[in-house]
């Protein structure tokens, strides 16, 4: 290990080396440092994500109510069950004799007349849970609903696909570290004030200090030597499976690190393009039109929308919150245009699940299930897909589903970012025809 | 499970305690608590009366309150009256600046609220209600976001003090019947022909029973029972309509009867098991010893709970007193909430509270902002807290309280791209009083200095290698003065480090 000039070239060199390599340090260890030493000259590059597809995943947290998102107009039975929330056909932009997009959502509907929106209906899975936490367990990890695991399936995702790449494979915008991105090796990063997103020191002696840092910031060799790794604990724990709380913070510490110079530098050069909103989906969405124009070998962003519970007065909250992600869509989808980078770039929503059919007395919406969801942006084929569930057969009040939310996953990996879906699903599901051809 | 201590114990011992009981403390603190000896030491967290000082804003008093809002209904009432048709547009935006003006007087409120807390816990001698006071904060989770009243916000952080050490089901009833959950949930106005499940569900999934131990029946019979709330927001008042309450009978947990909603609490507690002791027991543990709890900790913890008829006091009495507490595998291994990572560290250097300026922004970018919990879930703790962006953010708001990072950021003003915390920091925040901290005979040795300021902020050793690049730090600042920029910038190393974030 002295060979290397600093730890730092000893680090860079080991973690980026393993793209080269073609397999993945599960945890830094010395058998790897040692073989990965004679290929140091060709590895230590960054990759450059110029050409790759982008996945942008937005979170409605809360459980948007899919029946006021997009509206099945034509049915009296939604205006029965729903005398002071249903929406009425005036107030709506048709996408046929049936349905129709929320007025809030205009720029959504124009995309859909481009071609370029898929509507997906009934969307959801069997034996639904109504619980915001377990049901957001579910979609993050894609389990059945009476399974568990520790990783999520954008986790498994990188793990399966993207071997050795630089953390910032994944990057989320959200608060916490969605449990989506939890994996076994590479579970991304977390990414919210660019500016700040390094380490700020003021000695005179910078070098020294930063070489300090990146010392103690660094996994302890006489950690990484013991066989603690291979346990695993049961808990739904972000970050990697398996690590001590000592393990997990040096592991973190080091993607920080790694990452961060890039990050400064990019945010500190790409501005964006358009005037984004002040809403926090929209600030959100900009900083990752500015990592996307930097080029980071990113493969999937997420961003968080929050405030989708409306178990009270739901008519203003939730049509302001869809005109939030509306105009969010319209400054992202605009200045990713501007930039040239639209053909790569795909967006996705979802919500843990859709609201009850009759309206609550207090004029909002119960804990529902099937709801359905969007898919937008140039590489995709647009268009409504399935057909709107039944508002009268119901289970137990709520929208049966007909399209498993996984399907959706796995064509996401299949035909979008061109993976093996059944390593990170577990078992093969039906795939939808998505995409342009 | 639980054996007792013996009552003398290690200085690490009685720093883990207060690290996990309370928010660390400065060194001659330390030591004064650690030589009382481990049983009156533990005696003392539960003996000492809640803080009654920094008193609360002015602006919390009942009669204030009551004469503000009325005063807003008035001038609303008078424009409202003004309007005619000429002046219907001039009329409307004077209401809604006259609603700004008080929303913006509301968040200002919420604010103070914050450096209040954090005051107290400075100053208070019952650091163990104030952990247990963020504990219920987290389990009954409340966001002003939603209840929007600082006024309320404040009522339920009182009604958490009063009842911190108290019982679990006692403060169950007392949460049922709070203005501000019973607004977040959506529980006033809850009527019979249709009641509002948010309270019921979010009682039985993430209070008491947890997920898996009751069924969607038994949310809907809960929710019956939860009608014909009504709450005045002017004071906080609850009354009950007749009208909207159901009466009829309902089935819930195999139990049937016209019941209402304490009736519902109770059969909560006495017809499931025990399931609210091993699920409270299970937050506990993880709370104060070690996350994930196993099952036989959460058993022996819930064993004791139930002997004690709830009481927290005695449980974590006999909890603080066990030598399993104290094992070496628990401890530095509890990963610090953005709180105790704030307190300790203005602990362990004795400041004074930073300005709500300072503080506020850097508790939003750690990710823990009192009274503003992300879902009724509560904040997702342990690794939870830390991840690529709130890592890099502890290191450097750990670098501005120290004040290591001062020029650094005056070059990044001078650039104009700083944020305004760090504009503040550099500004305003004098940082540690450096001349009693490390003082010149210190200075002398990088030894004495490295291993004065390791014990301080770690309270033990660190690992060698670990010592060693601190040591060589020093030893190079010695080559000139170490004046206290130089200690300032030690600090900021050894508090950006992964150790740092445990305790």
């Amino acid at each position: 290990m002295k060979t290397f000039a600093t730890r730092r070239e000893f680090l860079r060199t080991t973690l980026l080396g393993a793209a080269t390599l073609g397999h993945v340090p599960g945890f830094i260890s010395r058998t790897f440092a040692a073989e990965d030493f004679a290929t140091r000259d060709s590895a230590t590059q960054f990759q450059t994500g110029k050409d790759g597809p982008i996945l942008v995943i937005v979170q409605l947290a809360g459980g948007n109510d899919g029946l006021n998102t997009v509206v099945p107009f034509a049915d009296d039975d939604y205006h029965r069950q729903r005398p002071r929330l249903a929406k009425k056909a005036k107030d709506l932009l048709k996408l046929n004799d049936h349905i129709a997009l929320n007025t809030n959502l205009p720029f959504l509907k124009s995309c859909f007349d481009d071609g370029d929106l898929a509507v997906l209906q009934g969307v959801g899975y069997p034996n639904p849970n109504r619980s915001h936490f377990r049901s957001t367990e579910i979609w993050e990890t894609a389990t059945d609903s009476d399974q568990t695991s520790t990783t999520g399936w954008v986790g498994r995702y990188f793990d399966n696909a993207c071997q050795g790449m630089d953390p910032t494979v994944g990057i989320s915008l959200k608060k916490n570290h969605p449990q989506a991105f939890s994996a076994k090796h590479q579970p991304g990063i977390a990414l919210s004030a660019p500016d700040l997103y390094r380490w700020i020191h003021g000695g005179k002696d910078r070098e020294q200090a930063n070489q300090i840092f990146d010392d103690i910031n660094s996994p302890d060799s006489s950690v990484m030597t013991g066989s603690s790794i291979t346990d695993i604990d049961g808990a739904h724990h972000t970050g990697k499976v398996g690590e001590s709380n000592l393990e997990f913070l040096e592991r973190v510490a080091l993607d920080a690190r790694i990452s961060s110079e890039r990050i400064a530098s990019i945010a500190a050069r790409h501005r964006p393009t358009v005037q984004y909103p002040a809403s926090q989906i929209a600030q959100q969405l900009g900083l990752v039109a500015r990592m996307i124009a930097g080029q980071l070998p990113t493969r999937i962003y997420y961003v968080n929308h929050g405030g989708f519970d409306t178990h009270q007065n739901q008519l203003n909250t939730h049509d302001r919150l869809l005109s939030q992600l509306d105009g969010a869509l319209k400054a992202f989808l605009t200045d990713i245009r501007a930039q040239g980078n639209a053909g790569r770039v795909t967006i996705m929503t979802f919500s843990e699940f859709g609201r009850r059919v009759g309206e609550n007395q207090n004029q909002g919406t119960d804990h529902g299930a099937a709801a359905p969801l969007f898919v937008c942006g140039a590489p995709v084929q647009g268009g409504i897909y399935g057909t709107h569930p039944s508002l009268t057969d119901l289970d137990k009040g709520d929208l049966k589903f007909h399209t498993d939310f996984r399907s959706i996953y796995a064509t996401m990996l299949k035909e979008f970012l061109h993976s093996n879906p059944i390593p990170v699903l577990g078992k093969p599901f039906p795939t939808l025809n998505l995409f342009k051809a | 499970m639980f054996t007792v201590a013996t009552n003398s114990w290690t200085l690490e011992e009685a720093a883990h305690l207060l690290n996990r009981a309370g928010f660390s403390a400065a060194p001659q603190t330390l030591s004064k608590f650690h030589r009382q000896g481990r049983h009156k030491a533990v005696n003392s967290l539960f003996s000492s009366a809640p803080a009654q000082n920094p008193a609360p804003p002015p602006w919390t008093a009942p009669n204030q309150r009551r004469e503000k809002i009325v005063e807003f209904q008035r001038a609303n009432r008078e424009l409202r009256q003004q309007i005619t048709d000429d002046n219907r547009q001039e009329i409307a935006s004077q209401i809604r600046s006259l609603r700004q003006a008080r929303r913006r007087e509301e968040r200002q409120q919420t604010t103070s609220l914050i450096t209040w807390w954090f005051d107290l816990i400075n100053q208070t001698k019952a650091p163990l209600t104030e952990q247990m006071v963020l504990f219920w904060h987290n389990h009954f989770a409340t966001s002003r976001v939603k209840v929007r009243s600082a006024y309320l916000m404040f009522q339920q952080n009182q009604l958490f003090r009063r009842h911190a050490l108290g019982n679990f089901k006692q403060l169950t009833h007392a949460v049922a019947a709070d203005p501000a959950m019973m607004l977040y949930l959506d529980l006033p106005n809850s009527k019979k022909a249709n009641p509002n499940e948010n309270f019921a569900r979010e009682l039985l999934e993430l209070f008491t029973l947890g997920e898996g131990h009751y069924s969607e029946d038994d949310i809907k019979s809960a929710a019956r029972a939860f009608t014909g709330y009504q709450l005045s927001r002017r004071d906080g008042t609850i009354t009950i309509n007749p009208e909207q309450f159901d009466r009829g009978r309902k089935t819930f947990l195999g139990q049937s009867g016209n019941f209402d909603a304490p009736q519902i609490i109770d059969l909560i507690f006495s017809h499931s098991s025990d399931r609210p002791a091993y699920f409270i027991a299970a937050k506990l543990w993880a709370w104060f010893v070690n996350d994930p709890p196993t099952d036989r900790n959460t058993h022996a913890l819930a064993q004791l709970l139930i002997k004690n008829d709830y009481q927290l006091s005695p449980t974590l009495r006999t909890l603080f007193l066990s030598e399993q507490f104290y094992s070496p595998a628990y401890r530095r291994n509890k990963i610090k909430s953005p709180v105790d990572f704030l307190l300790q560290l203005q602990h362990q250097l004795e400041l004074p509270l930073p300005p709500a300026s300072l503080l506020v922004p850097a508790l939003q970018q750690l990710g823990q902002v009192p009274f503003y919990p992300p879902n009724v879930a509560g904040w997702k703790q342990g690794r939870g807290w830390i991840n690529t962006n709130t890592l890099l953010a502890r290191y450097n708001y750990a670098g501005l309280l120290c004040k290591a990072s001062d020029d650094v950021i005056r070059s990044e003003l001078a650039k104009g791209r700083s944020s305004r915390m760090l504009r503040i920091a550099a500004r305003r925040w004098q940082g540690p009083d450096y001349a009693a901290i490390a003082p010149a005979e210190l200075r002398a040795s990088p030894e004495q200095l490295t291993d004065a300021l390791i014990q301080r902020l770690f309270q033990q050793p660190v690992p060698e290698s670990l010592r060693a690049q601190f040591i060589s730090y020093a030893r190079n600042k010695m080559a000139t003065k170490v004046n206290h920029k130089a200690v300032a910038e030690l600090v900021h190393l050894m508090t950006s480090t992964p150790h740092y974030q445990l305790c």
